[in-house]
């Protein structure tokens, strides 16, 4: 439970008039003919107060960034990788996702993890409605009779069942530009092993986002845990029986709903139960 | 694309203009005053699963309660 003007109000409606002063602080009340149901800008986080009696909704930037690099540019390499003066090129770092299983050691098991001071000091939460995933397809050569080399990738839309908001685990950190002396609140969203839903759906790499119950909401961001009781709750894998899936158009990005759910032929996107061994 | 619906509510003799708007799936109302008082922004939400009329953003609960009573009340009719 949390306080709006001094209403007791739940952490769903909280969080949904928190969400709506942004919106209303840059509605232009005069256009009253336009509305654009899609302006819901950077990531929402919610991060606890000082006190730990309270959360704050926050814009976080999505790509954890270690406190090492110097500015901009030196982030620009260490995401997408980069040429060294000899030639040799130096692979980049992908940090929107921390593994469950690596937020304390990494993933050679030689060191400490770049999030385990963040996974024991910076726990956060990352407000979803709802997020895509790709099932990967490998259509069957006719004729060779064997499935083709590359597959053909189709974007479904994941929710969960009469839940308009839900939580993914996140840990944040912030980083300073030392050039322009900006300070950024970075984070990663948590994923654990996929599911049976996801297995099919994100059937690439069988991962999925950690997504969190109210109870273990409140746990991950208020509480002090030790490190085996912060990879238990990173490791929740969330009911395949209370969550939804759709496949949705391969051009949704693009699209002014891009959660319309989109009927591909069977023959080239099978049901989900077929994936199933039986 | 949604069109603002615009009404009047009396209040002790003065017609104030309220519009209503739909913002991130959630519709609020707009009142405008004659004095010099800021526009009044007002939502339904609901707590320990009642109704409650509050302001967005915080800060004018008590005008969001009286302006939105009247709101509600326009409204049935």
């Amino acid at each position: 439970m949390c306080y709006y003007n001094g209403q007791r109000v739940t952490r769903a409606e909280y969080i949904m008039l928190m969400q709506m002063q942004r919106p209303v602080a840059k509605y232009d009340f005069l256009n009253v003919k336009l509305h654009d149901g899609f302006s819901y800008g950077n990531v929402a986080v919610l991060k606890p107060n000082d006190a730990k009696d309270n959360f704050d909704i926050v814009q976080m930037e999505w790509g954890f960034l270690p406190e090492y690099l110097k500015d901009r540019e030196a982030v620009e390499r260490f995401r997408r990788g980069y040429k060294d003066a000899k030639g040799i090129w130096h692979q980049g770092y992908t940090t929107l996702n921390a593994k469950a299983e690596n937020l304390f050691i990494n993933e050679e098991g030689t060191k400490k993890s770049m999030y385990a001071d963040a996974a024991r000091e910076r726990r956060c939460l990352v407000l979803s409605t709802g997020f895509f995933e790709w099932r990967h397809i490998f259509p069957i050569n006719k004729r060779t009779g064997q499935p083709v080399k590359t597959s053909v990738k189709y974007p479904h839309y994941i929710t969960l069942k009469d839940q308009e908001y839900f939580y993914f685990a996140g840990v944040w950190q912030n980083w300073t530009d030392k050039t322009t002396g900006e300070i950024v609140s970075t984070l990663a969203i948590v994923t654990a092993p996929a599911n049976g839903l996801m297995t099919i759906i994100h059937n690439s790499k069988k991962r999925m986002p950690t997504i969190l119950n109210d109870d273990l909401a409140y746990r991950w961001m208020m509480e002090d845990l030790t490190d085996d009781e912060i990879t238990a709750i990173a490791m929740t894998q969330y009911p395949s029986m209370l969550m939804e899936a759709c496949p949705i158009d391969k051009d949704f990005k693009t699209s002014d709903e891009p959660t319309t759910p989109f009927s591909y032929p069977e023959q080239d996107l099978p049901a989900y139960e077929t994936a199933f061994d039986i | 694309m949604q069109t603002a619906e615009q009404f009047q509510i009396e209040v002790q003799g003065l017609e104030l203009t309220v519009t209503s708007h739909i913002i991130n799936n959630n519709e609020v109302f707009r009142i405008v005053f004659s004095d010099n008082r800021p526009p009044l922004v007002v939502i339904e939400a609901t707590a320990l699963g009642r109704p409650f009329w509050t302001s967005i953003p915080e800060g004018r609960q008590r005008e969001a309660e009286f302006f939105g009573k009247l709101i509600s009340e326009k409204l049935k009719n």
